[in-house]
């Protein structure tokens, strides 16, 4: 049965085909702002007979990545990058994308790496990397697709015992007596069965409580400068870890950046309303009959328009029907879903509760509207719905890579990046390296035009970075548009995407990717449309 | 006959080398790496790492100058120096700068700059070796070809 995959559609579970060569060939990203470092760890995997994409900017591998994550098997990133920082960018790819991810770093202690685990690395070496585990890092990319869909990474469905347990209001978090029960570490079959490398964490559900206070803290904060440690330090919620609150975050602001604010003054007006009855900056009550996080487990027919009573497909005990006080919400989206509207029965306390779910391959939003008040009508229900309307054709359209007509559109990457990021160096194992100082092998390696026209000139001073705008425009083109990826120009929804990073705190506007300021003015126009928001 | 004289001249410096600490087996790793397709491996990791730790000493030579010290800035220049250094087999820049980082947690300009002048000497040292190094092995290379 098909079953819902956690996160984004981008980490929709890819089936992969070994050819025989495998591991040859498999295609490796390595990211590192130390050049001697990278050209180190290039040359290992060349000879272990991967082919590398190796880049010195963080910025651009998370760029090249969310744009054609197929292209890649495994990403090595480097935990110290001046940039960006490593965890940053492994969450992001965890989140978004189902690519494992090794983590690479000077130290070895057991606080780094087990931060590294925590925040989704499948590994973790120790610099300089060793040519006899590298030959071995294929089996990451195995592992991953051996496991089932059914794969619930701890990041985007991390959770707690908070939202569980049996009855009681507790929402204490670890230490409650009750947690021993296991209800609370309760997780679907369909993640259990796991052969990965998952632990086993309860999960938290952001209900429409903790949702409101969350939103309370980054308004108070403000989105602008909203960064995940500062959110949960104003939240206050026991139990709630920084993870929990970054993955959360950056679905927040994509929902937002999409559907507007608007979108959420439903959820928020509710969701105020239902806080402010709860009040308890615990934020969630339990779930008496809850084991997990709203989980679709298998595609529900498009009539959720109607109020006709949807059951939650797919949950273990979901014939109770719940009567629960807290639903979750900004639940996974799934695989294959449009939009629905679901309606939950009638509870014994005499109250409706209605769960929407607006859930789409790529942008999980999925808001909760339970509570006492949230008795809405058919009418409320029929406006939501046309709502979702727009949201479904807006996910149809960018779905197929076309411009949704509510971006405008920006710059394409040829006339882009010039000054401060190149793509490094990109080679192939399958083509001769592009070797400073192999003048021979300049003519076969087409891709790496901007390398081959440095070869013999200061390659290890970072001359390359210093390319000024027009040179390094085509270059970078061509670096891209290499045969091995097929980078699609920087547009529509990926640039947009790149909107939301940009506005992290951490990633000030014009240090972003390009620095360059030829480029500005519509994609700064565009950004701070986003940020101001 | 002048090309054994050379290749003789050049093991005997990379023994003293090793011997001095100045290099370690990474090193080692880094030559098994050369070979027909990257002829000049070693070469170009070895100019990137004196071009990268000369930008790292210009940096660090500006931050100490200053008349309050950025010392996390510092700090993350010689983390940065020390895993480069690591990746090169540079034994004796690295403890330089493990070095370095410990006196960086006394928050103590004067002994910081005194650590700093003992990486900087040690990369020098190391420097003009692997000048010396690459002049013997590019005279080498050349004979070779000659021959052939």
């Amino acid at each position: 049965m098909v079953r819902a995959i956690a996160g984004s559609s981008r980490r929709r579970r890819r089936q992969r085909n070994f050819d025989s060569n495998f591991p040859k060939g498999m295609r490796v990203m390595a990211v590192d702002d130390d050049l001697v470092c990278l050209k180190f760890l290039e040359i290992l995997l060349l000879h272990c007979g991967y082919a590398v994409t190796a880049t010195q900017y963080p910025c651009l591998a998370l760029n090249l990545l969310r744009q054609n994550s197929d292209a890649y098997d495994l990403v090595i990133i480097d935990v110290q990058m001046p940039d960006m920082d490593g965890f940053q960018l492994l969450e992001s790819i965890v989140v978004e994308m189902d690519i494992p991810v090794i983590m690479l770093s000077i130290h070895g202690d057991t606080k780094s790496v087990t931060k590294c685990i925590e925040h989704g690395a499948c590994d973790y070496m120790v610099k300089p990397a060793r040519f006899e585990e590298l030959k071995l890092i294929w089996k990451h990319v195995v592992k991953r697709s051996m496991t089932e869909t059914t794969f619930e990474h701890p990041l985007a469905t991390a959770a707690l015992p908070l939202g569980l347990g049996d009855g009681s209001s507790q929402a204490s978090g670890n230490d409650h007596p009750d947690q021993g029960k296991g209800k609370g570490n309760e997780l679907p079959t369909s993640v259990s069965d796991e052969g990965s490398s998952l632990v086993k964490k309860a999960r938290v559900t952001w209900s429409s409580d903790l949702h409101a206070v969350f939103v309370r803290a980054v308004n108070t904060v403000g989105l602008d400068r909203a960064g995940p440690k500062r959110i949960l330090e104003m939240m206050g919620v026991p139990g709630l870890s920084r993870q929990n609150v970054a993955s959360h975050l950056q679905k927040y602001r994509r929902a937002l950046r999409l559907y507007g604010p608007g979108f959420f003054n439903i959820v928020q007006g509710d969701a105020g309303a239902g806080a402010s009855g709860g009040a308890d900056t615990s934020g969630v009550k339990a779930k008496p009959q809850r084991t997990m996080a709203l989980a679709l487990t298998r595609p529900v027919p498009d009539n959720g328009r109607s109020t006709e009573d949807l059951r939650v497909a797919g949950f273990p005990n979901n014939q109770t029907a719940a009567p629960v006080s807290q639903t979750p919400m900004f639940s996974l989206p799934m695989s294959n879903q449009n939009a629905l509207v679901q309606k939950r029965p009638s509870t014994s306390l005499g109250s409706q509760q209605t769960i929407r779910q607006i859930s789409s391959p790529s942008y999980p939003a999925s808001i909760d509207l339970t509570g006492p008040q949230a008795t809405l009508d058919y009418q409320n229900q029929q406006s939501f719905v046309s709502a979702l309307d727009q949201i479904n054709d807006f996910i149809r359209n960018t779905s197929q890579n076309l411009l949704p007509s509510s971006i405008p559109p920006v710059p394409t990457f040829a006339s882009g990046p010039s000054t401060g990021c190149t793509t490094g160096f990109v080679t192939d194992a399958n083509s001769s390296l592009v070797q400073h100082g192999n003048q021979q092998d300049q003519s076969t390696t087409p891709p790496v035009s901007m390398m081959s026209s440095k070869q013999d000139v200061q390659w290890g001073s970072g001359a390359y970075t210093k390319t000024g705008p027009s040179s390094g425009a085509q270059n970078n083109e061509a670096t891209l548009n290499m045969d091995n990826h097929a980078v699609a120009p920087l547009h529509g929804t990926s640039y947009a995407e790149s909107a939301i990073y940009l506005s992290e705190p951490s990633i000030a506007d014009g240090t972003f990717l390009f620095d360059d300021d030829n480029e500005g003015d519509d994609l700064h126009a565009m950004l701070r449309q986003f940020q101001n928001k | 006959m002048a090309a054994v004289a050379l290749k003789e001249q050049l093991a005997s410096l990379m023994d003293s080398m090793y011997q001095e600490g100045l290099l370690d087996e990474q090193f080692q790793q880094l030559q098994s790496l050369q070979d027909e397709t990257n002829p000049c491996f070693v070469m170009e990791v070895v100019t990137l790492f004196c071009d990268d730790a000369e930008r790292i000493f210009g940096e660090l030579d500006k931050i100490m100058n200053q008349p309050v010290v950025e010392f996390q800035q510092v700090d993350a220049y010689i983390h940065q120096l020390k895993g480069s250094s690591s990746s090169v087999g540079a034994q004796n820049v690295k403890l330089a700068c493990i070095q370095f980082r410990h006196s960086l947690e006394d928050n103590d300009r004067e002994g910081c700059l005194r650590a700093l002048n003992v990486v900087k000497r040690e990369y020098l040292h190391l420097r003009s070796k692997l000048e010396t190094m690459l002049q013997l092995e590019q005279r080498i290379q050349a004979y070779d070809k000659q021959k052939n």
